[in-house]
């Protein structure tokens, strides 16, 4: 409150107001104490369409203080319209500093990956989540899946699993592979790739998970087990880069989006955690 | 030889709710015996209850009063009382029933109807199998039919698979209802040859039939039936039987 | 002629019954203490007079033993479904109890059970094969699928196994192993039971129901599903609930049968003699309608 200059005057600090934040603080407190559980909250309005990281933002609202550092990525790039519109309103409403390195941040939201760099016990992982429902692949209706999820019935996903084996020969979920939380929780670990999924379990950091238009949110707290769904002889798999490596800083151990030049047709990798792969390259050069 | 069986003072009153409660008296006060693998003949006039009792001691017809005790390998048991379980558990170990009629599954083979019997009491399914072959065999039935349904067979043949079903898992006690009724002298020699094969194996007989010969061939003891509305004696049987035998 | 071996009898072996059931009752409606006296068969109606309560059934006891095959007949309304379905966990009863022998070794009332305890006695220890398939099976997966979902919950996750056990199932079933990955939306009615059939014996459950599992089939087709219940009931000494309107399949099927109208059971014995001597007026109306 002793910098109150540094940010937009007639809003309150962070844009929500406290008994929203209050609300918003409790649930995660829930959500913290029930990991992988979706723990339903009254969803604002804010000058963002939802769909477009609402949850996500409003979770960040909720806990970023003045001191806070903060980083936003969209799909690992800190660079992309989704990213620069959501740090941009969080400066302008808080004032706080910002960074790219992930190392530095205290709050970072992010939208569909885990920065490639580790994650600290200091740390926060905000996700943004379009669908937070892992059984909504099979079920329809939410009194029915809320049902299943207080019984642990998540037998009707199991089997969508084995279908797709029968069918394709292996599990075709790519993004957004759904996890065991804590062995009592299924949970949908928001659209990030399966690179991703190790690195939730057993977490040093906290990971908290917030969907705006779905209005629910969840967590899965520091050093809390994290299964992918996997049958004994179809082990859960990441993405294969194998004998691939970042163009532009030669990495062969980060997960690499494909490009593909329209001229030529050829197929080149690189990072897709933009600010892991500059730090690569600037201790490179 | 032990008593197997006694049978002490059966009644069967059918209640005929359609006909406005009607009673109708089946049979009255019976009380005979059988000793242990002792062939009982029941002869006496159609509607004098001698069906109703085979089907009482096997509990088809609910019994309206009496007792039978009988002494199954593990107790004593009144099988006009006990409970259905029992029951049930006795005829799948220890006692067979021959209708007068065979009446079976139309789409079930002769030979899987007698291997039935025997997967019923604990046998593995080969064995059940070739058991019943081995019964078929010795009854002559001709080959071609162990894969059909007996509903094909003539009336001789249908009775020799309905008295080897019976017959195959060996019952202490056999109850059979008629079972040379209206069959050709070849067929009624194969059954007659198997009842008394079950008896020397040690099987007790309980046979109803109207047919002398047949009774006088196989029963060490005749007992007659009178209509129900008079009494039975046991006493004018034996004279029956020592008028025959 | 047979041995006189000594055969191990494939009954008997467990003591307690499989199931018993005491004074179960599903009452539809607030119910009042009228509601008990004042339906039933000797009212002809399951209506309560005073509050208007639909006494669904009410009043039901009684055992089964291993290996047995129970019948429940009597007409559309008896309660003979709900009996059945209160039992597998579909409706939840208004009143009585019931002891599973696998459960808890028979001490414990299945009723008051944890949701989450029901339904893992649902997949593990009983099976249930519907009157319509749509309620028994998701058509949405395949047959092999469907037969899965129960392996999956009884623990199993390897896609081998469950595919081997899937397989072996569908044959014992006579369904074509070629139609393990075929969508059971597109078989006949026949073949949906055969794999509802399967599905319900996936993990060898102690206790299988069958509701009016051949109604709706047509008469050949009935008798072929008929002859495979039989014939796996011998070979697995299963024991069954089987519930139906028709006397033919309940000689057919079972060894012991109750008799339910207006949601009480009237009457109770051994199957041939509740066929050849009713005791019951309805028992009697029933077995001479008998065609």
């Amino acid at each position: 409150m002793a910098q109150r200059t540094r940010y937009k005057r007639g809003y309150n600090f962070a844009f929500l107001d406290e008994s929203s934040k209050k609300e918003l603080r409790r649930a995660m407190l829930k959500a913290v104490a029930i990991p992988g559980y979706q723990v339903p909250f009254a969803s604002r309005e804010l000058p963002l369409a939802q769909g477009w990281g609402t949850g996500g933002l409003q979770l960040t609202m909720a806990l970023i203080g003045p001191e806070d550092i903060l980083k936003v990525i969209d799909q690992g790039s800190d660079d992309v319209v989704n990213a620069v519109n959501i740090r941009k309103l969080l400066v302008q409403t808080t004032g706080v500093a910002t960074t790219e390195d992930t190392q530095r941040a205290t709050l970072i939201q992010t939208r569909h990956r885990i920065p490639e760099e580790p994650l600290c016990s200091w740390q926060i992982l905000v996700f943004q989540v379009p669908y937070p429902e892992p059984l909504r692949l099979v079920e329809p209706s939410e009194a029915k899946t809320r049902e299943m999820h207080a019984e642990a019935d998540y037998s009707r996903l199991w089997v969508h699993l084995y279908e797709d084996i029968v069918r394709w020969g292996e599990i075709t979920i790519g993004a957004q592979y759904p996890v065991m939380v804590n062995g009592r929780y299924l949970m949908d670990p928001s659209p990030i790739p399966r690179w991703d999924i190790p690195r939730l379990h057993m977490a040093d950091h906290l990971n908290l998970f917030g969907a705006g238009r779905e209005k629910r949110i969840y967590a899965v707290p520091p050093y809390t087990k994290v299964e992918p769904l996997e049958f004994e002889d179809y082990p859960f798999r990441v993405e294969d880069f194998r004998g691939k490596s970042c163009a532009a800083c030669g990495s062969t151990s980060t997960f690499l989006d494909e490009l593909l030049e329209e001229t030529t047709g050829k197929r080149t990798y690189t990072c897709s955690d933009t600010s892991y792969c500059a730090k690569k390259r600037a201790a490179r050069d | 030889m032990g008593k197997l069986l006694l049978v002490d003072n059966l009644s069967k009153v059918f209640k005929l709710h359609l006909l406005g409660g009607r009673e109708v008296v089946a049979c009255r006060n019976i009380s005979f015996g059988v000793n242990e693998g002792e062939a009982l003949g029941i002869k006496g006039p159609s509607g004098a209850g001698k069906t109703t009792i085979l089907k009482c001691l096997y509990r088809t017809y609910l019994p309206s009063s009496g007792t039978a005790v009988y002494a199954s390998l593990k107790g004593e048991v009144d099988l006009l009382n006990a409970p259905e379980q029992s029951i049930l558990e006795l005829r799948r170990q220890e006692i067979g029933y021959v209708a007068q009629f065979l009446r079976v599954i139309p789409r079930v083979s002769a030979l899987q109807i007698v291997a039935e019997e025997l997967l019923l009491k604990g046998w593995d399914c080969n064995r059940a199998l070739a058991e019943a072959r081995r019964l078929f065999t010795h009854l002559r039935l001709p080959r071609e039919l162990w894969d059909a349904s007996p509903y094909t067979f003539s009336g001789g043949e249908q009775q020799r698979v309905n008295v080897a079903r019976a017959a195959a898992k060996q019952p202490r006690l056999l109850l059979l209802d008629e079972p040379t009724a209206s069959l050709d002298l070849e067929s009624k020699e194969r059954v007659r040859e198997l009842m008394l094969w079950l008896k020397n194996a040690g099987t007790a007989l309980v046979v109803v039939s109207h047919d002398q010969e047949i009774l006088q061939q196989v029963a060490d003891r005749i007992i007659f039936l009178d209509y129900p509305a008079q009494k039975q004696g046991e006493e004018a049987c034996s004279h029956v039987r020592d008028a025959y035998r | 002629m047979a041995q006189p071996e000594k055969e191990g009898n494939a009954v008997s072996k467990e003591q307690g019954p499989v199931l018993q059931v005491r004074g179960l009752g599903k009452f539809y409606g607030e119910a009042c203490p009228h509601c008990i006296n004042s339906t039933g068969p000797a009212w002809e109606s399951n209506i309560c007079p005073a509050c208007g309560t639909i006494v669904a059934c009410a009043e039901i006891s009684f055992a089964l033993m291993a290996g047995s095959v129970l019948g429940v007949v009597g007409e559309s309304g008896s309660g003979k479904s709900t009996l059945v379905q209160c039992l597998y966990f579909d409706l939840a009863p208004s009143t009585g109890e019931a002891f599973l022998g696998s459960y808890v070794g028979g001490k414990k009332n299945i009723f008051a059970a944890s949701a989450q305890e029901k339904r893992l006695m649902r997949n593990k220890l009983m099976g249930m094969v519907y009157q319509n398939p749509q309620q028994g099976l998701n058509l949405d997966f395949s047959a092999g699928g469907n037969i899965a979902e129960k392996l999956l919950m009884a623990g199993c996750f390897h896609v081998g196994r469950i595919r081997a056990r899937a397989g072996a199932l569908l044959e014992k079933t006579e369904v074509p192993l070629k139609r393990l990955d075929h969508l059971p939306r597109f078989f006949s009615g026949g073949m949906q039971q055969r794999v509802q059939i399967a599905k319900a014996l996936a993990n060898n459950p102690g206790l299988v129901f069958l509701d009016e599992v051949t109604t709706g089939l047509d008469v050949s087709v009935q008798a072929k599903v008929l002859d495979l219940i039989r014939s796996l009931q011998r070979e697995l000494a299963l024991t069954i609930i089987a519930v139906s309107h028709d006397l033919g399949v309940i000689r057919l099927l079972t060894d012991y049968t109750l008799v339910m109208k207006n949601g009480r059971i009237v009457e109770q014995g051994l199957t041939d003699q509740i066929l050849s001597d009713p005791q019951h007026p309805y028992t009697q109306l029933l077995v001479s309608s008998l065609l």
